[in-house]
């Protein structure tokens, strides 16, 4: 087998999954792979590294603030959405229901004149569910759109979850908007007519 | 093992080989030709077609020409049959593109998403994908969601979530490593 002597950075493998370099470097990836087999090694890694991400996310299992785009791609998917909306000082009733994937709780506020926020969820009995902080929030933007897991919801007992949006000011923590979704639990179809929980 | 067997013989003297075979054939060298390159071309595949059954058609589809042409002594220059391959994979690609597109416009695609993992999809543990993803910082989390799922580039990243197409590719190369990492994949051979 050919000896390696211009290896593939893990860069340029993270780049070329990305689909974000010039076609001059791509082609020279691609050459230098079918020449070298711990660099074909290494790429297919890196592709095995996209591909799972994809397929997580599609499958709902993960937890991340997102973006409409990620929303779109998700539904064109697939991937079955609830979602509901809150504003500050709201106390909405939820659920997750069996064909659930992805929960998604869009926080409505006023983030005029804030860069970053920090997004924390915490359960009735104290426990943080979530943080997710140095979220940079553009000019005009009005809502934070939450994205979780059904599966991981589902697994709740009926409590309340409690999402506080903060940013610091001067040193000191402002607190933006603080939104209760009530988890009635899981629910399960019962078929026509009828639900049960 | 026949890979064993195999294992200091180059690609190119594999290639010759296969043209020319001793009087017992060359199926051993044409089966670890494929081992060697099926998995290379998938990868191309995956990349370019985007669909992981493509891919693994593309695989089987080129080196099958490749071996006829190897059998046929109509490949010129048996030491650099990779790039014969890969040259190879890229032109049956560009027709297999043409090909789906026109089935797109005609409406008649086939669903066929996830028919097919090719092998080197199946090698991560997706549970415990999802826990290092979760212990990513928030941002670069959205960040890599946003490339690798939502596959926008890092200049619409950079617009969604305020920042620059080079602290966005920064935030992704970082998080990945971190990510591969936290997953017990290795490190590419050449430097980070």
């Amino acid at each position: 087998m050919a000896d390696c002597t211009n290896a593939i950075s893990s860069a340029d493998i993270f780049e070329y999954w990305a689909g974000e370099l010039v076609p001059s470097d791509e082609e020279r990836i691609e050459e230098h792979a079918f020449t070298c087999a711990s660099c074909a090694a290494a790429l297919a890694e890196g592709g095995a590294l996209t591909s799972g991400l994809r397929r997580l996310v599609r499958s709902g299992t993960f937890h991340s603030l997102v973006s409409e785009s990620v929303l779109n791609r998700l539904a064109r998917d697939g991937t079955r959405i609830r979602t509901f909306s809150v504003r500050p000082g709201d106390v909405v009733p939820c659920a997750v229901w069996d064909g659930d994937d992805v929960i998604v709780t869009r926080l409505r506020g006023d983030f005029s004149g804030v860069d970053t926020v920090s997004v924390v969820a915490t359960l009735g009995s104290g426990q943080e569910l979530s943080r997710s902080d140095g979220i940079v929030v553009r000019p005009g933007q009005q809502e934070l759109i939450e994205a979780t897991s059904a599966e991981w919801i589902r697994q709740l007992p009926a409590t309340t979850v409690r999402f506080r949006v903060t940013t610091m000011q001067e040193g000191l923590e402002r607190l933006l908007g603080e939104y209760t979704l009530a988890h009635a639990g899981s629910l399960y179809h019962e078929g026509p007519g009828g639900t049960a929980s | 093992m026949e890979t064993d067997v195999f294992h200091h013989v180059a690609d190119g003297e594999l290639a010759r080989r296969i043209a020319a075979p001793s009087n017992g054939g060359a199926q051993t060298e044409e089966a670890e030709l494929y081992r060697r390159f099926a998995p290379r071309v998938r990868l191309y595949g995956r990349r370019h077609l985007r669909n992981d059954a493509a891919a693994q058609d593309l695989a089987q589809e080129v080196l099958l020409i490749a071996i006829e042409r190897l059998r046929a002594g109509s490949v010129r220059n048996p030491d650099e049959i990779g790039s014969f391959i890969l040259s190879t994979a890229r032109l049956t690609a560009i027709a297999r593109k043409r090909t789906d597109a026109r089935r797109e416009r005609l409406g008649d695609q086939m669903a066929v998403k996830d028919v097919v993992e090719a092998d080197f999809v199946q090698a991560v543990d997706l549970p415990q994908m999802a826990q290092c993803l979760n212990a990513l910082e928030a941002h670069a989390r959205q960040v890599i969601v946003l490339t690798y799922y939502a596959e926008r580039n890092a200049a619409q990243i950079a617009g969604e979530l305020g920042s620059t197409s080079g602290a966005i590719r920064i935030v992704r190369h970082r998080a990945m490593e971190r990510l591969r990492d936290c997953m017990g994949l290795r490190k590419a051979a050449g430097r980070g």
